[in-house]
């Protein structure tokens, strides 16, 4: 009986609210069409630019991190590992343009001098 | 004291009868009708999660407003790619009807049900005849089934009429649910949005926030 009265209820405030719901059906129906035309143009256009109907940005971005594809820019990148590393940044003068001098570059090996220390000496 | 007495008739009370019946059948129809269609959109509002889905677990979309905007758009995308053929099949039944009447001519009839109209397909009552209504109360009501005029039957002249109808109905219809899917995506996008980026202090333990400045001080 609850039940019965509780769909009675219902179906009152359904008829109460009707008239709202049809505006609202009618807005939709009229704002669909237009959006409709918005979109089917826009589609057009993009399908003649060579991209995607339905695809935005945000969803290529989600694609390649679900794909494990690292979409990032170079430079944010480095900023990444830099921090990852905990390696401080060089922000002076000297540190930045630091050129290595002469005696810090090893001397490229000879290929006729035999190998020294563990790597395949005379045993 | 004062006491109003109404005699009614037999059919008096027929009318009554019947009159309150068909609003306990019409009102719970409506109920039932309407429970149908909340329960079919909270169904077609999960494509919404469908949608959203990949953005918001690789948390490319992080607050609210971005979601509203990516879910507005992805909404009324899929209302274009799920809408076009409802009204492809809208626009070919009116042209087939314009292209029909400019080479039949313009008064062909589409309502007529006795040659051109869909309504040859149909039942057609005489709501006019005199003899169905009875005034009660001062109202005038109807209160018997009124005389057949037209019983289906399939004319050929009556071809583009009823391309017409049937197309219309379904294209309509078609149309309509997809108008439905619209709204029913919508309601879901707003209640995940607030689902999903609601600020809430339930169970917040201020003593141990340790972004608190009162306690760096």
């Amino acid at each position: 009986m609850a039940t019965l009265l509780k769909s009675f209820g219902k179906g009152c405030l359904y008829i109460l609210v009707l008239p709202a719901l049809l505006v609202i059906l009618a807005f939709y129906a009229v704002f669909g069409v237009l959006m409709f035309i918005y979109v089917g143009i826009k589609g057009v256009y993009l399908f003649f630019t060579g991209r995607s109907f339905s695809e935005l940005p945000e969803d290529v971005k989600a694609r390649a991190i679900l794909e494990g594809r690292d979409l990032t820019p170079f430079g944010e990148r480095e900023e990444e590992i830099l921090e990852e590393k905990k390696v401080e940044k060089p922000n002076d003068f000297a540190s930045t343009y630091y050129v290595p001098l002469s005696q810090d570059i090893p001397a490229p090996k000879d290929p006729d001098t035999p190998n020294e220390g563990n790597n395949g000496g005379d045993r | 004291m004062f006491n109003l007495y109404i005699s009614l008739s037999d059919k008096d009370k027929r009318v009554i009868l019947i009159f309150f019946l068909l609003l306990i059948v019409t009102i719970a129809f409506i109920a039932v009708l309407g429970a149908i269609i909340t329960r079919v959109m909270r169904w077609q509002g999960k494509r919404m999660d469908d949608l959203t889905h990949d953005v918001v677990v690789t948390n490319v979309v992080d607050n609210k407003k971005a979601f509203l905007r990516y879910g507005r758009i992805k909404n009324w995308y899929t209302f274009v790619k799920q809408s076009w053929k409802p009204i492809v099949i809208l626009i070919a039944t009116v042209l087939v009807l314009v292209i029909h009447n400019a080479v039949v001519g313009w008064d062909y009839d589409l309502l007529d049900f006795e040659k051109t109209g869909f309504n040859t397909l149909f039942f057609i009552w005489d709501f006019n005849d005199p003899d169905i209504y009875h005034t009660f109360f001062g109202i005038k009501m109807i209160c018997d089934w009124p005389p057949i005029i037209n019983y289906p039957h399939f004319s050929l002249e009556a071809w583009a009429s009823y391309v017409f109808f049937f197309g219309m109905l379904i294209g309509g219809a078609w149309y309509l649910v997809t108008l439905q899917c619209v709204i029913a995506r919508t309601f879901r996008m707003y209640q995940l949005s607030y689902d999903l980026y609601r600020k809430s202090l339930d169970g917040f333990n201020k003593a141990q926030n340790d972004l608190d400045q009162s306690k760096k001080l």
